[in-house]
C-alpha cells in the first residue's frame, strides 16, 4: 500500500466517520434552531 | 378551499421515532450495490483517485438531492399526498400535467420491486446454502457459476433439478415483504429497520475484521497479504482524474447508492409532521449509507479476493459484474477461511437484510398512492399491491435468461431514475423557489444547511443532473434504446417487457387521472 492510498483511506474513513458522529451526537443532543 | 383539496381528513400513518425514519431511509438506501458495485467501481476507476469525484458528486448530488425529497416528502405530507403525482401538484398548483409526470415516482420503484424481492430471495436462500453446506462442493469458478446458473433455473445441473427451491425462496421473500408493509409504516417498516439495521452493521462489522485480519494466508506468496489487498482498493491513479468516464461513474455510484430519484423518500418523509426535523435526519440518514459503503463495503470483497486469488486475477473479478462478485467469488474466498459456513452464512444474510430493507421500500409509493389518492384502507391497497407484483414477479423469474431483469432495471432502476431527479431538482429550486424551499428545509430544523448549498440547489445539482442525463442518454442509453446488443432471440422477449412497462405507465397516467376527477367531483358537491 502507498502513501496516497493510505492519505486517502485515512482521510475518507475520517471523513465519514466525523460526518455520522456530527449527526446522531446532535440528533440525541440537539435543540431546534430557530 | 385550496386548490389542494384533494385529501379527505383520514388519517394517515406516521413514524414512531426519529431513529425509526432515519433507519427506514438508510435501509432503503443500505443495498447490494454498497457491498458489491461501490467496491468494484473503485478498483476499476482509479482506486483511491475515485474518492475525489465521488466526495464531490456526494457534496453537490447526493446530499443536496436528500434534502430536496426530504423536503418535498414532508412538504406534500401536510396535503395529505405520500406520492410524487400529488407532492408535484402541491408544489406546482398552476400546472395540470404536472402530476401526470409524478407517476414516474411510483412506476419506478413498482418496476424495480418486480425482480428486486426475487433477487433479495437468491440472498435467502443462498445463507441456507451455507449453513447447509450445499455449494461446498463447488470449488471453483466454473463450479459456483454452475451452481448458481442451476439455482436461477437457467439450466438444469448436479446441483438443481429445476428452478423450484428459487421459487420457494422467492415465495418466503415475497410474503415476508407483503407481510412487513401490511402492518404499515410504523408496525412493519420502522420496527423491521430497526431491528434489521443493527444486525445488519453487526454482520459487517464481523466479516470486515475477518477480513482486516487474514494477514498473508499463503506463505508462498509474501505480496498476497491484506495490506495490499486494501492497497489494491485505495492506492490513488491520479491519471484517472481527468477521465469524464471516471467522474461519470462516481456521480452515478453516489446517484444510486442513496436511493435518490425513485420516489420512495418521497414516501417515507411524507408520513412526518410539519415541525419535523429533516435537515439532520437527511444527512443522518445519508452518513449512515456512506458507512456501510465507504467503510464496511471497501473492506470485504475486493481486499478479501486480493489476498486469495491475487492481483491479476481481481481486475477481472472487479470487472465480472455485481451477482459474479457476491454469488461466486465471495463463497470462494469464504470457502479458504476456518468455519466457512458461518461467514457465509454472515455474508448472504448481510444481503439479504440489505436487500429486504430496501424491496420494503420500494413498495411504499404504490400502496401509499391507492391509501392517499383513493381514500382506500392501506390493508386493500397492500392487498391490490400483492397481486398486482405477485403476477408481474414471474416475468422475472422465468425470463431472466432472456435479459428481462436487465431490462427493467435499466427502465425502472436507471433511466425514469435520473430523469426523476433532475426535474425534482428543476422542481425544487426553481418552481417551488429557493427562498421558499430554504425556509422548508429549516422548520423545525436541527441544524443549519450550510448558506453555500442555496446555490448549489438552486445552480449546480441540476446542472450537474442535466450534464449526467445528457451524457448517458447519448453515450450508453440511446444503443441500449435501440436495442443495438440484443440477441435476435432475447428481442421478443425485450420489446413485450418494454410493452408491459408502457401499459403500467399508462395504467398509472389513468389512475391519477381518475383519482383527481374523483376528488374535484367530492370538492364540487
Amino acid at each position: 500500500m502507498t502513501l496516497g492510498g493510505i492519505i486517502l483511506l485515512v482521510i475518507s474513513w475520517s471523513t465519514i466517520l466525523s460526518l455520522v458522529f456530527f449527526c446522531f451526537k446532535r440528533i440525541f443532543t440537539a435543540k431546534e434552531i430557530k | 378551499m385550496s386548490k389542494n383539496f384533494l385529501s379527505k381528513s383520514r388519517k394517515r400513518d406516521s413514524w414512531g421515532s426519529r431513529l425509526g425514519i432515519i433507519m427506514a431511509v438508510a435501509g432503503s438506501a443500505v443495498g447490494l450495490g454498497n457491498f458489491l458495485r461501490f467496491p468494484a467501481k473503485a478498483a476499476a476507476n482509479g482506486g483511491g483517485a475515485f474518492m475525489i469525484p465521488y466526495f464531490v458528486s456526494l457534496l453537490l448530488l447526493g446530499i443536496p438531492l436528500m434534502w430536496i425529497e426530504w423536503t418535498l416528502g414532508r412538504y406534500g405530507g401536510g396535503f395529505g399526498h405520500g406520492t410524487a403525482p400529488g407532492i408535484f401538484h402541491s408544489v406546482w398548483q398552476k400546472n395540470r400535467f404536472i402530476k401526470y409526470f409524478g407517476v414516474i415516482g411510483i412506476f419506478g420503484p413498482l418496476v424495480i420491486f418486480i425482480y428486486y424481492s426475487y433477487i433479495a430471495s437468491w440472498t435467502l436462500g443462498y445463507s441456507i446454502f451455507a449453513l447447509t453446506g450445499k455449494y461446498a462442493a463447488a470449488v471453483n469458478q466454473e463450479a459456483m457459476q454452475s451452481f448458481l446458473r442451476g439455482y436461477q433455473g437457467l439450466e438444469a445441473n448436479q446441483y438443481f433439478a429445476s428452478i423450484a427451491p428459487a421459487y420457494i425462496f422467492f415465495l418466503i421473500t415475497f410474503f415476508v415483504n407483503i407481510g412487513i408493509i401490511y402492518r404499515g409504516i410504523r408496525g412493519g417498516v420502522e420496527k423491521l429497520c430497526k431491528i434489521a439495521m443493527p444486525i445488519l452493521f453487526l454482520c459487517g462489522f464481523v466479516l470486515m475484521l475477518r477480513v482486516l485480519t487474514l494477514g498473508t494466508p499463503d506463505p508462498t506468496r509474501p505480496s498476497w497479504n491484506i495490506v495490499n489487498g486494501l492497497g489494491f482498493l485505495w492506492n490513488p491513479d491520479l491519471s484517472a482524474l481527468t477521465s469524464a468516464k471516471v467522474w461519470l461513474e462516481a456521480a452515478g455510484q453516489v446517484f444510486f447508492t442513496l436511493s435518490v430519484g425513485i420516489g420512495v423518500i418521497l414516501t417515507y418523509a411524507s408520513y412526518l409532521s410539519k415541525g419535523d426535523d429533516i435537515a439532520l435526519s437527511g444527512l443522518s440518514a445519508v452518513s449512515t449509507n456512506e458507512f456501510a459503503e465507504v467503510i464496511l463495503g471497501a473492506s470485504i470483497i475486493i481486499p478479501a479476493a486480493f489476498v486469495f486469488f491475487g492481483p491479476d486475477s481481481v481486475s477481472k473479478i472487479a470487472q465480472s459484474g455485481v451477482f459474479n462478485l457476491g454469488f461466486v467469488t465471495m463463497p470462494l474466498i469464504l470457502a479458504k477461511i476456518p468455519f466457512p459456513f458461518i461467514f457465509g452464512f454472515i455474508w448472504f444474510f448481510l444481503l439479504f437484510l440489505a436487500g429486504i430493507t430496501s424491496s420494503v421500500s420500494l413498495a411504499q409509493p404504490a400502496v401509499a398512492f391507492l391509501e392517499d389518492e383513493f381514500n382506500i384502507t392501506r390493508k386493500k391497497a397492500v392487498i391490490l399491491f400483492g397481486i398486482t407484483v405477485f403476477i408481474l414477479s414471474h416475468a422475472a423469474i422465468f425470463f431472466l435468461k432472456y435479459g428481462v431483469v436487465d431490462e427493467l432495471d435499466f427502465w425502472g432502476g436507471t433511466f425514469f431514475l435520473v430523469l426523476f431527479a433532475t426535474v425534482e431538482a428543476i422542481l425544487f429550486g426553481w418552481v417551488f423557489g429557493i427562498d421558499k424551499a430554504w425556509e422548508e428545509i429549516h422548520h423545525g430544523a436541527e441544524m443549519k444547511v450550510p448558506k453555500v448549498y442555496k446555490f448549489v440547489i438552486k445552480y449546480v445539482t441540476p446542472l450537474f443532473l442535466l450534464l449526467v442525463l445528457g451524457v448517458w442518454f447519448f453515450q450508453e442509453w440511446l444503443p441500449i434504446i435501440f436495442m443495438q446488443n440484443i440477441s435476435s432471440v432475447n428481442r421478443p422477449y425485450i420489446l413485450f417487457t418494454r410493452l408491459g412497462l408502457l401499459v403500467m405507465l399508462f395504467v398509472l397516467v389513468a389512475l391519477v387521472k381518475i383519482a383527481w376527477k374523483r376528488k374535484r367531483q367530492e370538492v364540487t358537491v
